[in-house]
């Protein structure tokens, strides 16, 4: 049994795929990132997960409960949407009591909770109404709101898009916190993201599921030897000789220096070198590098549209 | 006789007039941001449309967020 | 339990925001001006005709209440709309709806919470006004009716719920105010003119609560006659909300 598992998860819109036949498996502990380009699907998918949206075919299940028998799921899902809005109203505290009390929770064990979590969220002596918070603010209400009972599985729709680097990072540290505690599904099209907290990824494009795997065996898979080089020269002359070489994939120019993705590194080591000096240039630095989740991101991506 | 009653019973309806018009008042000044753009023309609406303009501008007038 | 923290949530938005304002104070403004105005529309009319000599009887307790609907019905039941038309629409369109629903909460139970709310707001209303236009036409016209404008302030009630729930009904139904208050106030326009229409409609629609309410405060029918009226408007009033929730919970948020 997964956390969250999907079989032939469909919508269309019309003719369009929003999602396309998704076999998503959230295994149970993970921190699931659910990585994609904007409008690759991801706000539809996980709107169809809350019961907000129906399938076009395909089933669901979380916890092992389907999602077609009513929404009693959800007692064991916190969820947090791309762009959360609460009553304006309202104080933070008084949103959490009033998330609790629709769960049904015990008082005196929600008002401990509330206290707990305005801490973690950094709002504990703010007496503003909802109205009259940051972004940041909202956003990190947002999450601990999704907190409120301790949930099994916690789905987080883009946490920190729409925030600065300041407040993404309170953001996902705050996610790092309770990561272990419970099954978190997370949206982002923020690489880092994934990189800083996720253990498992599946990148999708288009409405299409691309791929799906702990992100230690992705990186295994698709690991590739880089090596970052500064010449003294004309980059273009050498980017044309470089590239008619079989065992070199790719050659990108970035910075002022080069980075080129090999297939066999001993010959690369030997042989770039050599092209240098014969051409008549200098060598300013090399490096040999792997291959980061955004190159093999982007080759993934590239690949679909090709 | 009966005159000086009515205004005595009058004064209620005034009251409520005013209290209604103030707190119109009050939440367009602190508002940023209204229907159109334009907090003069409300403040006008408030006034002089006893009880109806500040409904209008209740229901209407006002906006949580400055886009456009 | 879970409604009833859905309940308390619509209370107290009431009490928190401009809502509380708007429909007691217009219709307590009305409960305390419509006595006044019967009392001295004869002067007025006679002011106003100026050289022509008119005979105009003194106006009685019945002119009173007969303002006093008289402005509910319209200004005041307008209002009811105006203020009630975001109920639901405004919760999807600024998406306040969605972290209340990714709850264990159906969607009935939202709805129903929203419809409750707002009859306790009506309630308060109208009891407010009514005690407040009867004090005033008690102190004007001494030889109130006190019975008879209960019965027909029952009558009003019943047919503002109905406004009410079909607002509900429109809120429920579309993705913007401006939508639900147009829906609204068209079924509101359509529940005014049928009793013209036809004579059944005259006797038994929601519509013929209004003329029943002045025929009562004219001693000219019983509130026993209206019975038909009641159950039928009170039946729509519960199929409208029941059938807006039922099409809320088919929506795509």
């Amino acid at each position: 049994m997964y956390a969250i598992e999907t079989k032939g998860l469909t919508k269309s819109f019309g003719p369009v795929k929003a999602v396309d036949n998704f076999d998503l498996r959230v295994p149970f502990g993970s921190i699931f990132g659910f990585l994609g380009p904007n409008g690759a699907g991801k706000t539809t998918t996980l709107k169809m997960l809350m019961g907000f949206t129906t399938p076009t075919s395909g089933e669901s299940f979380i916890l092992g409960e389907n999602l077609t028998n009513a929404g009693d799921y959800k007692k064991n899902v916190g969820y947090l949407p791309d762009v959360p809005a609460f009553y304006n109203w309202m104080r933070a505290d008084e949103y959490l009591t009033f998330s609790g009390e629709l769960l049904g929770m015990e008082r005196s064990v929600l008002k401990t909770k509330v206290g707990e979590l305005l801490e973690v969220a950094g709002l504990v002596n703010v007496k503003t109404r909802i109205g009259g918070f940051s972004r940041g603010m909202k956003q990190r209400l947002g999450i601990v709101q999704a907190l409120i009972n301790d949930p099994k599985v916690v789905i987080l729709d883009e946490p920190t898009s729409a925030l600065d680097p300041i407040g993404r990072k309170e953001v996902m540290d705050m996610i790092s916190h309770f990561a272990g505690r419970s099954t978190v599904l997370l949206s982002t099209h923020i690489l880092a993201d994934v990189e800083r907290v996720c253990d498992t990824v599946a990148i999708i494009d288009k409405g299409k599921l691309i791929i799906e795997k702990p992100i230690k065996s992705l990186k295994e898979e698709y690991i590739q030897q880089v090596i970052s080089l500064e010449i003294l020269g004309d980059k273009d002359d050498f980017v044309q000789k470089i590239k008619t070489f079989k065992w070199v994939e790719e050659v990108q120019i970035e910075n002022g220096g080069l980075r080129i993705l090999v297939t066999h590194l001993e010959t690369a080591q030997h042989t770039i070198p050599k092209v240098v000096a014969e051409m008549g240039f200098g060598l300013k630095t090399f490096q040999v590098k792997e291959t980061t989740l955004e190159d093999i991101f982007v080759r993934l991506v590239k690949a679909n549209e090709d | 006789m009966i005159n000086a009653d009515l205004i005595k019973l009058l004064l209620p309806v005034v009251l409520l007039e005013i209290i209604l018009m103030v707190l119109a008042l009050r939440d367009l000044v602190r508002r940023e941001c209204v229907t159109g753009g334009n907090k003069v023309l409300w403040g006008i609406i408030i006034v002089i449309f006893q009880v109806i303009g500040p409904i209008i501008y209740f229901v209407f007038g006002r906006k949580d967020t400055c886009t456009q | 339990m879970k409604i009833k923290a859905l309940l308390k949530k619509e209370l107290l938005e009431i009490l928190r925001t401009y809502k509380i304002y708007v429909i007691p104070v217009i219709f307590l403004f009305f409960g305390l001006l419509s006595p006044i105005t019967a009392k001295i529309m004869p002067d007025l009319l006679k002011s106003m005709a100026g050289e022509f000599k008119i005979e105009l009887p003194p106006s009685t307790w019945h002119d009173s209440y007969g303002q006093f609907f008289k402005n509910l019905n319209q200004i005041g039941l307008l209002a009811v709309i105006l203020t009630t038309m975001g109920t639901v629409a405004d919760e999807k369109a600024r998406g306040t709806a969605l972290l209340v629903l990714a709850r264990p909460i159906s969607r009935h139970a939202f709805i129903l919470s929203k419809w409750m709310g707002n009859i306790t707001l009506l309630i308060f209303s109208i009891a407010s006004s009514y005690v407040a236009c009867t004090y005033y036409t008690y102190v004007l016209f001494p030889q109130t009716n006190v019975g008879a404008s209960l019965e027909a302030t029952l009558l009003f009630l019943i047919y503002a719920v109905f406004i009410s729930s079909l607002t509900i009904f429109a809120s429920s139904i579309t993705a913007s105010n401006i939508g639900a208050g147009g829906i609204a106030i068209a079924g509101f326009f359509v529940t005014s003119i049928l009793p013209s229409l036809h004579k059944s409609f005259a006797k038994y629609s929601p519509g013929a609560l209004t003329a029943l309410e002045m025929k009562i405060i004219n001693g000219s029918a019983t509130i026993g006659s209206a019975s038909w009226a009641i159950i039928i408007t009170t039946i729509l009033s519960v199929a409208l909300v029941t059938l807006g929730s039922y099409i809320f919970s088919k929506q795509e948020l």
